[in-house]
Protein backbone atom coordinates (compact mmCIF):
# COMPACT_ATOMS: atom_id res chain seq x y z
CA UNK A 1 0.00 0.00 0.00
CA UNK A 2 1.42 3.33 -1.04
CA UNK A 3 0.79 6.00 1.51
CA UNK A 4 0.87 9.71 1.12
CA UNK A 5 1.42 10.67 4.72
CA UNK A 6 4.16 13.23 4.98
CA UNK A 7 6.55 13.55 7.85
CA UNK A 8 4.84 16.80 8.80
CA UNK A 9 1.49 15.06 9.13
CA UNK A 10 3.08 12.36 11.27
CA UNK A 11 4.46 15.01 13.57
CA UNK A 12 1.09 16.77 13.79
CA UNK A 13 -0.69 13.54 14.77
CA UNK A 14 1.93 12.66 17.32
CA UNK A 15 1.76 16.21 18.63
CA UNK A 16 -1.97 15.86 19.14
CA UNK A 17 -1.37 12.67 21.10
CA UNK A 18 1.41 14.33 23.06
CA UNK A 19 -1.00 17.08 24.13
CA UNK A 20 -3.40 14.46 25.47
CA UNK A 21 -0.52 12.83 27.37
CA UNK A 22 0.38 16.24 28.78
CA UNK A 23 -3.18 16.62 30.02
CA UNK A 24 -3.07 13.28 31.85
CA UNK A 25 0.32 13.59 33.56
CA UNK A 26 -0.22 16.70 35.76
CA UNK A 27 -3.62 15.46 36.97
CA UNK A 28 -2.16 12.09 37.96
CA UNK A 29 0.81 13.78 39.63
CA UNK A 30 -1.52 15.93 41.74
CA UNK A 31 -4.07 13.26 42.65
CA UNK A 32 -1.50 10.60 43.49
CA UNK A 33 0.47 13.07 45.61
CA UNK A 34 -2.67 14.03 47.51
CA UNK A 35 -3.69 10.39 47.96
CA UNK A 36 -0.19 9.30 48.89
CA UNK A 37 0.08 12.14 51.38
CA UNK A 38 -3.15 11.18 53.15
CA UNK A 39 -2.39 7.45 53.21
CA UNK A 40 1.25 8.04 54.16
CA UNK A 41 0.31 10.26 57.12
CA UNK A 42 -2.36 7.82 58.30
CA UNK A 43 0.13 4.94 57.98
CA UNK A 44 2.72 6.79 60.07
CA UNK A 45 0.20 7.10 62.91
CA UNK A 46 -0.09 3.28 63.14
CA UNK A 47 -3.83 3.10 63.85
CA UNK A 48 -4.57 -0.63 64.42
CA UNK A 49 -7.29 -1.73 61.96
CA UNK A 50 -7.00 1.09 59.43
CA UNK A 51 -3.32 0.38 59.11
CA UNK A 52 -3.99 -3.19 57.99
CA UNK A 53 -6.61 -2.07 55.48
CA UNK A 54 -4.27 0.45 53.92
CA UNK A 55 -1.51 -2.17 53.88
CA UNK A 56 -3.75 -4.47 51.86
CA UNK A 57 -4.47 -1.63 49.43
CA UNK A 58 -0.76 -0.90 49.04
CA UNK A 59 0.16 -4.55 48.48
CA UNK A 60 -2.58 -4.91 45.84
CA UNK A 61 -1.45 -1.79 44.01
CA UNK A 62 2.18 -2.84 44.16
CA UNK A 63 1.38 -6.37 43.04
CA UNK A 64 -0.91 -5.63 40.10
CA UNK A 65 0.25 -4.75 36.61
CA UNK A 66 -1.14 -1.29 35.70
CA UNK A 67 -2.33 -2.65 32.37
CA UNK A 68 -4.64 -5.15 34.06
CA UNK A 69 -5.89 -2.50 36.47
CA UNK A 70 -6.63 -0.19 33.55
CA UNK A 71 -8.65 -2.78 31.65
CA UNK A 72 -10.49 -3.85 34.79
CA UNK A 73 -11.62 -0.32 35.67
CA UNK A 74 -12.48 0.44 32.08
CA UNK A 75 -14.78 -2.57 31.79
CA UNK A 76 -16.07 -2.50 35.38
CA UNK A 77 -17.31 1.06 35.61
CA UNK A 78 -17.89 1.72 31.93
CA UNK A 79 -17.24 5.41 32.45
CA UNK A 80 -18.26 7.16 29.28
CA UNK A 81 -15.02 9.14 29.24
CA UNK A 82 -11.94 6.95 28.95
CA UNK A 83 -9.87 9.95 30.01
CA UNK A 84 -11.40 9.89 33.51
CA UNK A 85 -10.70 6.16 33.84
CA UNK A 86 -7.09 6.68 32.77
CA UNK A 87 -6.47 9.44 35.31
CA UNK A 88 -8.32 7.54 38.05
CA UNK A 89 -6.41 4.29 37.52
CA UNK A 90 -2.96 5.85 37.25
CA UNK A 91 -3.64 7.99 40.34
CA UNK A 92 -4.89 5.05 42.41
CA UNK A 93 -1.98 2.89 41.29
CA UNK A 94 0.73 5.41 42.11
CA UNK A 95 -0.98 6.44 45.36
CA UNK A 96 0.04 3.02 46.68
CA UNK A 97 3.70 3.64 45.91
CA UNK A 98 3.71 7.28 47.05
CA UNK A 99 2.10 6.35 50.38
CA UNK A 100 5.08 4.11 51.12
CA UNK A 101 7.57 6.82 50.10
CA UNK A 102 5.88 9.50 52.22
CA UNK A 103 5.48 7.20 55.22
CA UNK A 104 9.22 6.47 54.97
CA UNK A 105 9.95 10.19 54.82
CA UNK A 106 7.83 10.92 57.88
CA UNK A 107 9.35 8.09 59.89
CA UNK A 108 12.85 9.34 59.08
CA UNK A 109 12.19 12.55 61.04
CA UNK A 110 14.04 12.22 64.39
CA UNK A 111 11.83 11.51 67.41
CA UNK A 112 13.39 14.42 69.30
CA UNK A 113 11.65 16.88 66.99
CA UNK A 114 8.24 15.43 67.78
CA UNK A 115 8.97 15.62 71.48
CA UNK A 116 10.19 19.19 71.09
CA UNK A 117 6.99 20.11 69.24
CA UNK A 118 4.91 18.47 71.95
CA UNK A 119 6.77 20.30 74.68
CA UNK A 120 6.01 23.57 72.86
CA UNK A 121 2.34 22.66 73.13
CA UNK A 122 1.73 22.14 69.40
CA UNK A 123 -1.29 20.03 68.52
CA UNK A 124 -0.62 16.86 66.54
CA UNK A 125 -2.12 18.58 63.49
CA UNK A 126 0.26 21.54 63.66
CA UNK A 127 3.15 19.21 64.40
CA UNK A 128 2.42 17.37 61.19
CA UNK A 129 1.81 20.41 58.97
CA UNK A 130 4.36 22.81 60.45
CA UNK A 131 7.17 20.55 61.64
CA UNK A 132 7.15 17.18 59.92
CA UNK A 133 5.82 17.69 56.38
CA UNK A 134 8.07 20.66 55.49
CA UNK A 135 11.09 18.53 56.32
CA UNK A 136 10.28 15.33 54.45
CA UNK A 137 10.84 16.80 50.95
CA UNK A 138 14.59 16.81 51.15
CA UNK A 139 14.54 13.15 52.11
CA UNK A 140 12.01 11.93 49.56
CA UNK A 141 12.77 13.98 46.46
CA UNK A 142 14.87 11.28 44.75
CA UNK A 143 12.26 8.54 45.28
CA UNK A 144 9.44 10.94 44.42
CA UNK A 145 11.11 11.84 41.12
CA UNK A 146 11.76 8.17 40.42
CA UNK A 147 8.09 7.37 40.99
CA UNK A 148 6.91 10.22 38.77
CA UNK A 149 9.22 9.02 36.00
CA UNK A 150 7.49 5.64 36.24
CA UNK A 151 4.13 7.45 36.17
CA UNK A 152 5.04 9.33 32.99
CA UNK A 153 6.07 6.05 31.37
CA UNK A 154 2.88 4.35 32.56
CA UNK A 155 0.78 6.91 30.71
CA UNK A 156 1.80 5.08 27.52
CA UNK A 157 -0.55 2.31 28.72
CA UNK A 158 -3.68 4.46 28.53
CA UNK A 159 -3.69 3.83 24.77
CA UNK A 160 -5.28 0.40 25.43
CA UNK A 161 -8.52 2.03 26.55
CA UNK A 162 -8.53 4.53 23.70
CA UNK A 163 -7.67 7.85 25.30
CA UNK A 164 -6.01 9.15 22.15
CA UNK A 165 -2.60 9.70 23.69
CA UNK A 166 0.69 9.72 21.81
CA UNK A 167 0.98 5.92 21.87
CA UNK A 168 -2.43 5.40 20.30
CA UNK A 169 -1.77 8.00 17.62
CA UNK A 170 1.54 6.28 16.97
CA UNK A 171 0.02 2.83 16.59
CA UNK A 172 -2.61 4.17 14.20
CA UNK A 173 0.11 5.91 12.18
CA UNK A 174 2.14 2.71 12.16
CA UNK A 175 -0.76 0.83 10.61
CA UNK A 176 -1.04 3.52 7.91
CA UNK A 177 2.61 4.03 7.11
CA UNK A 178 4.34 0.76 8.05
CA UNK A 179 7.25 2.64 9.51
CA UNK A 180 7.52 1.08 12.99
CA UNK A 181 11.12 2.06 13.72
CA UNK A 182 10.68 5.73 12.90
CA UNK A 183 7.38 6.16 14.72
CA UNK A 184 8.25 4.28 17.89
CA UNK A 185 11.62 5.98 17.92
CA UNK A 186 9.86 9.38 17.92
CA UNK A 187 7.51 8.30 20.72
CA UNK A 188 10.41 6.90 22.70
CA UNK A 189 12.28 10.17 22.23
CA UNK A 190 9.24 12.10 23.46
CA UNK A 191 9.14 10.12 26.71
CA UNK A 192 12.91 10.19 26.99
CA UNK A 193 12.98 13.98 26.95
CA UNK A 194 10.34 14.23 29.70
CA UNK A 195 11.81 11.54 31.94
CA UNK A 196 15.40 12.65 31.47
CA UNK A 197 14.57 16.26 32.31
CA UNK A 198 12.60 15.10 35.37
CA UNK A 199 15.68 13.20 36.48
CA UNK A 200 17.95 16.23 36.00
CA UNK A 201 15.38 18.45 37.72
CA UNK A 202 15.27 16.18 40.76
CA UNK A 203 19.06 16.22 41.03
CA UNK A 204 19.00 19.99 40.84
CA UNK A 205 16.19 20.31 43.41
CA UNK A 206 17.98 18.00 45.79
CA UNK A 207 21.13 20.10 45.57
CA UNK A 208 19.20 23.34 45.98
CA UNK A 209 17.36 22.02 49.05
CA UNK A 210 20.57 20.76 50.58
CA UNK A 211 22.33 24.10 50.19
CA UNK A 212 19.26 25.84 51.63
CA UNK A 213 19.25 23.56 54.65
CA UNK A 214 22.97 24.01 55.14
CA UNK A 215 22.67 27.77 54.65
CA UNK A 216 19.87 28.28 57.17
CA UNK A 217 21.29 26.10 59.90
CA UNK A 218 24.93 26.72 59.28
CA UNK A 219 25.89 23.07 59.31
CA UNK A 220 26.09 20.17 56.95
CA UNK B 1 -19.98 -7.12 39.43
CA UNK B 2 -20.17 -10.77 40.38
CA UNK B 3 -17.60 -13.49 40.75
CA UNK B 4 -18.48 -16.70 38.94
CA UNK B 5 -16.72 -19.79 40.23
CA UNK B 6 -18.16 -21.92 37.44
CA UNK B 7 -16.33 -19.79 34.91
CA UNK B 8 -13.05 -20.20 36.76
CA UNK B 9 -13.64 -23.97 36.79
CA UNK B 10 -14.06 -24.22 33.04
CA UNK B 11 -11.19 -21.84 32.32
CA UNK B 12 -8.81 -23.28 34.90
CA UNK B 13 -6.65 -25.23 32.37
CA UNK B 14 -6.27 -22.03 30.35
CA UNK B 15 -5.34 -20.11 33.49
CA UNK B 16 -2.70 -22.66 34.47
CA UNK B 17 -1.20 -22.54 30.99
CA UNK B 18 -1.22 -18.75 31.08
CA UNK B 19 0.37 -18.70 34.53
CA UNK B 20 3.16 -20.93 33.21
CA UNK B 21 3.69 -18.61 30.24
CA UNK B 22 3.83 -15.55 32.52
CA UNK B 23 6.29 -17.27 34.85
CA UNK B 24 8.45 -18.53 31.97
CA UNK B 25 8.66 -15.05 30.52
CA UNK B 26 9.41 -13.52 33.91
CA UNK B 27 12.11 -16.05 34.83
CA UNK B 28 13.74 -15.98 31.39
CA UNK B 29 13.83 -12.20 31.12
CA UNK B 30 14.71 -11.81 34.80
CA UNK B 31 17.80 -14.03 34.50
CA UNK B 32 18.85 -12.52 31.15
CA UNK B 33 18.33 -9.00 32.49
CA UNK B 34 20.51 -9.81 35.48
CA UNK B 35 23.25 -10.94 33.06
CA UNK B 36 22.87 -7.82 30.90
CA UNK B 37 22.89 -5.61 33.99
CA UNK B 38 25.99 -7.30 35.41
CA UNK B 39 27.90 -7.01 32.13
CA UNK B 40 26.94 -3.36 31.67
CA UNK B 41 27.82 -2.43 35.26
CA UNK B 42 31.09 -4.33 34.90
CA UNK B 43 31.88 -2.46 31.71
CA UNK B 44 31.17 0.88 33.39
CA UNK B 45 33.51 0.02 36.28
CA UNK B 46 36.41 -0.57 33.87
CA UNK B 47 36.77 3.22 33.60
CA UNK B 48 37.25 3.25 29.85
CA UNK B 49 35.84 6.61 28.84
CA UNK B 50 34.34 5.64 25.47
CA UNK B 51 32.90 2.38 26.77
CA UNK B 52 31.39 4.06 29.83
CA UNK B 53 29.82 6.75 27.66
CA UNK B 54 28.23 4.18 25.33
CA UNK B 55 26.89 2.18 28.27
CA UNK B 56 25.50 5.33 29.90
CA UNK B 57 23.61 6.10 26.70
CA UNK B 58 22.26 2.53 26.71
CA UNK B 59 20.97 2.71 30.28
CA UNK B 60 19.58 6.24 29.89
CA UNK B 61 17.67 5.36 26.72
CA UNK B 62 16.22 2.09 27.99
CA UNK B 63 15.33 3.40 31.44
CA UNK B 64 13.66 6.59 30.30
CA UNK B 65 11.25 5.28 27.70
CA UNK B 66 8.16 3.17 28.36
CA UNK B 67 8.49 -0.60 28.03
CA UNK B 68 5.44 -0.76 25.79
CA UNK B 69 7.09 1.59 23.28
CA UNK B 70 10.21 -0.56 23.29
CA UNK B 71 8.13 -3.71 22.96
CA UNK B 72 6.27 -2.39 19.89
CA UNK B 73 9.53 -1.07 18.48
CA UNK B 74 10.99 -4.58 18.42
CA UNK B 75 7.74 -6.41 17.69
CA UNK B 76 6.79 -4.38 14.63
CA UNK B 77 10.30 -3.28 13.68
CA UNK B 78 12.29 -6.52 13.65
CA UNK B 79 10.20 -8.34 11.01
CA UNK B 80 10.52 -5.18 8.93
CA UNK B 81 14.28 -5.64 8.65
CA UNK B 82 13.95 -9.37 8.04
CA UNK B 83 14.40 -10.74 11.56
CA UNK B 84 11.62 -13.17 12.36
CA UNK B 85 11.26 -14.20 15.98
CA UNK B 86 8.35 -15.71 17.86
CA UNK B 87 6.43 -13.06 19.79
CA UNK B 88 7.45 -14.75 23.03
CA UNK B 89 11.14 -14.20 22.29
CA UNK B 90 10.49 -10.65 21.15
CA UNK B 91 8.73 -10.01 24.45
CA UNK B 92 11.56 -11.55 26.46
CA UNK B 93 14.08 -9.50 24.46
CA UNK B 94 12.19 -6.26 25.15
CA UNK B 95 11.83 -6.92 28.90
CA UNK B 96 15.46 -8.07 29.12
CA UNK B 97 16.86 -4.88 27.58
CA UNK B 98 14.54 -2.64 29.59
CA UNK B 99 15.08 -4.31 32.98
CA UNK B 100 18.75 -4.94 32.16
CA UNK B 101 19.28 -1.19 32.10
CA UNK B 102 17.65 -0.88 35.55
CA UNK B 103 19.69 -3.77 36.96
CA UNK B 104 22.84 -2.17 35.53
CA UNK B 105 22.15 1.07 37.39
CA UNK B 106 21.51 -0.79 40.65
CA UNK B 107 24.71 -2.87 40.37
CA UNK B 108 26.73 0.16 39.28
CA UNK B 109 25.62 2.05 42.38
CA UNK B 110 26.49 -0.95 44.49
CA UNK B 111 29.97 -1.24 42.92
CA UNK B 112 30.57 2.41 43.75
CA UNK B 113 29.50 1.67 47.31
CA UNK B 114 32.24 -0.88 47.93
CA UNK B 115 34.83 0.80 50.18
CA UNK B 116 37.93 2.24 48.47
CA UNK B 117 40.16 0.26 50.86
CA UNK B 118 39.22 -2.96 49.09
CA UNK B 119 40.48 -1.56 45.80
CA UNK B 120 43.70 -0.40 47.42
CA UNK B 121 44.27 -3.66 49.26
CA UNK B 122 43.75 -5.68 46.07
CA UNK B 123 46.02 -3.32 44.12
CA UNK B 124 48.77 -3.68 46.70
CA UNK B 125 48.54 -7.44 46.16
CA UNK B 126 49.43 -6.77 42.53
CA UNK B 127 46.05 -7.62 40.97
CA UNK B 128 45.03 -5.97 37.70
CA UNK B 129 41.87 -3.89 37.37
CA UNK B 130 39.90 -6.69 35.70
CA UNK B 131 40.93 -9.25 38.31
CA UNK B 132 40.10 -6.86 41.17
CA UNK B 133 36.63 -6.31 39.75
CA UNK B 134 35.79 -9.97 39.14
CA UNK B 135 37.29 -11.46 42.28
CA UNK B 136 37.06 -8.74 44.90
CA UNK B 137 34.60 -5.99 44.12
CA UNK B 138 31.90 -7.63 42.06
CA UNK B 139 30.91 -10.44 44.46
CA UNK B 140 30.53 -7.92 47.30
CA UNK B 141 28.63 -5.48 45.13
CA UNK B 142 26.18 -8.12 43.97
CA UNK B 143 25.50 -9.21 47.54
CA UNK B 144 24.95 -5.64 48.72
CA UNK B 145 22.59 -5.04 45.81
CA UNK B 146 20.26 -7.93 46.72
CA UNK B 147 17.49 -5.85 48.37
CA UNK B 148 17.30 -3.43 45.44
CA UNK B 149 17.56 -6.25 42.90
CA UNK B 150 14.73 -8.29 44.39
CA UNK B 151 12.57 -5.17 44.42
CA UNK B 152 13.24 -4.77 40.73
CA UNK B 153 12.57 -8.46 40.06
CA UNK B 154 9.05 -8.11 41.47
CA UNK B 155 8.48 -5.54 38.70
CA UNK B 156 9.49 -8.04 36.00
CA UNK B 157 6.41 -10.18 36.66
CA UNK B 158 4.25 -7.09 36.22
CA UNK B 159 6.08 -6.26 32.99
CA UNK B 160 5.03 -9.59 31.51
CA UNK B 161 1.42 -8.38 31.48
CA UNK B 162 2.41 -6.22 28.51
CA UNK B 163 3.01 -9.38 26.49
CA UNK B 164 -0.77 -9.59 26.18
CA UNK B 165 -0.43 -6.67 23.76
CA UNK B 166 1.55 -8.81 21.32
CA UNK B 167 -0.90 -11.70 21.24
CA UNK B 168 0.73 -13.92 23.84
CA UNK B 169 -1.79 -15.80 25.96
CA UNK B 170 -0.64 -14.96 29.48
CA UNK B 171 -2.61 -14.03 32.60
CA UNK B 172 -3.84 -10.59 31.55
CA UNK B 173 -4.77 -11.92 28.12
CA UNK B 174 -6.89 -14.74 29.57
CA UNK B 175 -8.69 -12.16 31.70
CA UNK B 176 -9.57 -10.08 28.66
CA UNK B 177 -10.46 -13.18 26.62
CA UNK B 178 -13.03 -14.12 29.26
CA UNK B 179 -14.39 -10.59 29.28
CA UNK B 180 -14.69 -10.52 25.50
CA UNK B 181 -16.59 -13.79 25.51
CA UNK B 182 -18.96 -13.40 28.48
CA UNK B 183 -18.69 -9.71 29.45
CA UNK B 184 -17.71 -10.98 32.86
CA UNK B 185 -14.95 -9.51 35.01
CA UNK B 186 -14.24 -12.77 36.86
CA UNK B 187 -11.26 -13.49 34.66
CA UNK B 188 -9.64 -10.15 35.48
CA UNK B 189 -10.25 -10.62 39.19
CA UNK B 190 -8.79 -14.13 39.20
CA UNK B 191 -5.76 -13.01 37.17
CA UNK B 192 -5.31 -10.06 39.56
CA UNK B 193 -5.42 -12.42 42.54
CA UNK B 194 -2.73 -14.60 40.94
CA UNK B 195 -0.51 -11.56 40.33
CA UNK B 196 -0.87 -10.42 43.93
CA UNK B 197 -0.08 -13.93 45.22
CA UNK B 198 3.03 -14.03 43.02
CA UNK B 199 4.04 -10.59 44.28
CA UNK B 200 3.67 -11.62 47.92
CA UNK B 201 5.58 -14.84 47.20
CA UNK B 202 8.48 -12.94 45.64
CA UNK B 203 8.46 -10.51 48.56
CA UNK B 204 8.67 -13.33 51.11
CA UNK B 205 11.42 -15.06 49.14
CA UNK B 206 13.45 -11.87 48.86
CA UNK B 207 13.07 -11.28 52.59
CA UNK B 208 14.57 -14.71 53.27
CA UNK B 209 17.32 -14.10 50.71
CA UNK B 210 18.20 -10.74 52.24
CA UNK B 211 18.52 -12.24 55.71
CA UNK B 212 20.65 -15.10 54.48
CA UNK B 213 22.98 -12.93 52.45
CA UNK B 214 23.57 -10.40 55.18
CA UNK B 215 27.16 -10.46 56.40
CA UNK B 216 28.00 -9.52 59.94
CA UNK B 217 31.43 -8.03 60.41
Amino acid sequence: METAISFGEVLISLGRGALQTFRIVPLCVLFSLAGGMVLGIVQSRKIPVIREIINVYIVIMRGLPPLLLMMFFFFAFKLSIAFVTAVLVLSLYHTGYLAEIIRGGIEAIPKGQLEAAESLGLSSYSTMTKVVIPQIWYQIIPSLAGEYIVLVKDTALVSVIGVGDIMQEGTELMQLTYKPFEIYFLIGAFFFVICFSLQQLSGWAEKALRSKLVGSEGRA
Amino acid sequence: MEFSFRLIGTWLPKFIGALVVSLEAAVASGILALCVGSVVAFGMALRNRTLTYCLQVFTAVFRNSPLIVQLFFWFYGLPFIGIKMSSFFTGVLAITLNEGAFFAEIIRGSINGVPKNDWEAAESLGLGRGRILTNVIFPQALRNAIPALTGQISLVIKDTSLLSMIMIVELTRVGSMIYNQYFDLTGFIFAAALYVVLFIGINRASFVLENRSRVRR
